[in-house]
């Protein structure tokens, strides 16, 4: 078993600037949330409002017992003749990140081929939900899916070219995506590529397929394969480079008023440091089950469980990467677009363990 | 016994009228000089489920008719085959991954009418018999007729 390292590390909630860039797109969503909203652009503001209480910490811990997070996500999205323009921008007090911004050519009705940041294709979570909280119908996102600066240990934004489409036949569909772009570098935690300065960092590319089978076009009943490699540089503490393969399946699966959603990764972490190679695997999962009563209630709970996680020297360096979870909540749909949730969950966390309660005002606007 | 089949005639009457005030007829309209045509039903679901459907290389346009909250829940159900509360949710979430805009929705049947006026590929839903009422909307197909229990 190999111990956790704390290093020198910015803690995952370091504040992140914007920028005049990304003030702009803020100002051009704000204008399209009321200008645009009946035409062929659309704005969305995501507010939500997040409390949280810790039980059971560690003595010396950095995680907070008592938290209260209010978080704004600003969508737009514009389409000008075949050209369709796309961002999304993340507001909360410990970090402003624009967290997509893409240029996209649609090819034809089912295919779009995209120039800019995006979030990863790898599994489904992380482009199914980005960070829209509203529309999950949990609180928390799977650990294996966090995101770079909340100590996520997988890539989640690439910048490069991203390819997705359909392809419809008997009532069915085959969904695809593929990706090419600079992903992260490793240096203290996960950085991806700043949008507005590509030239800082050091980012080497990678590659991200994933092939989906839809039983029923335009539902989102789907089972999909996903695959992913990435150079990730290192800050030589104590890796100067990690090469990542990663792999896996998921299913979101409708069955009566059950809804099941579960996802499996694979990761080879091949490792590179002053001292030599070595390589180190793990495995992460999850099962979500959720249950539709009546038109305002949804009980929902998740386990998620990994192996192999305390022997991956990569992983060591993710202090908060989640080991094994288990969790209850209530969503209550307030009105047509605000939700109430409440969840209850017992963490061990490669370096915490934790149960924690958690209460969150979620929304859409317009 | 005469009276008696008087009454069971005026019962038969009645639930006959009942029956025939609830048989509804949903269609498929646009602006009387918009060039859309006939659109298979998996085309329709598509189209109000935020997918791209074209028509001699014109991408149309859906309008979510919201001035009849019953309407709006029959084109859903019959149509589109799914919850209002579902439906808002996956039409704001396709957007949100793939970009494009959710449909505009309409509380009014004067704007509803002016924005098909307006726009010659956008397509809406109504009642059969409110629609042939309107100056300057056409049919364009039927997309569920039944009766509302």
């Amino acid at each position: 078993m190999i111990s956790i390292m704390r290093t020198d590390r910015p803690h995952p909630c370091q504040r992140r600037r914007l920028g005049r860039h990304g003030a702009a797109l803020v100002l051009l969503i704000a204008a399209g949330t009321g200008a645009f909203a009946q035409a062929a652009q659309d704005a969305v503001v995501f507010p939500d409002v997040t409390v949280s209480r810790r039980h059971g910490l560690d003595p010396g811990t950095d995680l907070r017992r008592r938290d209260i997070e209010p978080m704004l996500d600003l969508f737009y999205s514009g389409d000008f003749g075949r050209w369709r323009v796309l961002g999304e921008v993340s507001l909360s007090e410990d970090e402003r990140e624009i967290e997509r911004l893409q240029l996209g050519w649609l090819l034809d009705a089912d295919n779009t081929l995209w120039l800019g940041r995006f979030h990863n294709p790898l599994g489904y979570w992380n482009t199914q939900f980005h960070h829209g909280t509203y529309l999950q119908t949990s609180i928390s996102r799977p650990g294996i899916h966090e995101h770079e600066h909340e100590d996520g240990a997988l890539p989640t934004h690439l910048a490069g070219a991203l390819w997705e489409g359909a392809y419809a036949r008997d009532g069915a569909e085959w969904r695809y995506a593929a990706a090419l772009g600079a992903g992260p570098e490793l240096h203290g935690t996960l950085d991806p590529v700043n949008i507005f300065s590509p030239g800082a960092g050091r980012h080497r590319l990678s590659a991200t397929a994933r092939l989906a089978y839809a039983p029923r076009a335009h539902d989102a009943d789907e089972a999909g394969l996903f695959i992913g490699s990435a150079r990730l540089p290192g800050d030589g503490n104590p890796f100067t480079e990690v090469r990542q393969t990663v792999s896996g399946a998921y299913a979101n699966w409708k069955l009566g008023e059950l809804r099941v959603l579960g996802e499996a990764f694979f990761v080879h972490n091949r490792l590179e440091q002053s001292g030599g190679r070595s390589a180190a695997s793990f495995a992460s999962g999850y099962l979500q089950l959720e249950y539709l009563l009546g038109q305002s209630w949804t009980p929902y709970g998740r386990a998620e469980g990994s192996a192999g996680a305390r022997d991956d020297a990569y992983l060591a360096r993710f202090p908060l990467f989640v080991q094994r979870r288990e969790l209850v909540g209530l969503r209550y749909e307030l009105t047509r677009r605000q939700a109430l949730k409440f969840e209850l969950s017992e963490a061990h966390l490669l370096a915490d363990s934790y149960r924690q309660a958690t209460l969150q005002w979620s929304a859409v606007f317009p | 016994m005469k009276r008696r089949a008087l009454l069971v005639g005026l019962l038969a009457s009645a639930l006959a009228a009942t029956a025939f005030a609830a048989e509804r007829q949903l269609v498929l309209v646009a602006a009387q000089g918009s060039a859309v045509t006939t659109l298979a039903p998996a085309e329709v679901r598509k189209l109000f489920l935020g997918g791209a459907v074209e028509v001699n290389g014109q991408r149309l346009e859906p309008l979510v008719n919201a001035s009849d909250e019953l309407l709006h829940e029959v084109f859903l159900q019959k149509v589109v085959f799914m919850a209002a509360r579902s439906y808002d949710r996956h039409v704001l979430g396709l957007v949100f991954r793939s970009g494009g805009h959710r449909p505009a929705r309409y509380t009014s049947t004067e704007e509803l009418v002016q924005a098909l006026a307006r726009e010659p590929r956008a397509v809406t839903y109504m009642w059969a018999d409110q629609a042939r009422r309107l100056r300057g909307v056409k049919i364009v197909q039927e997309l569920w007729h039944g009766r509302l229990d």
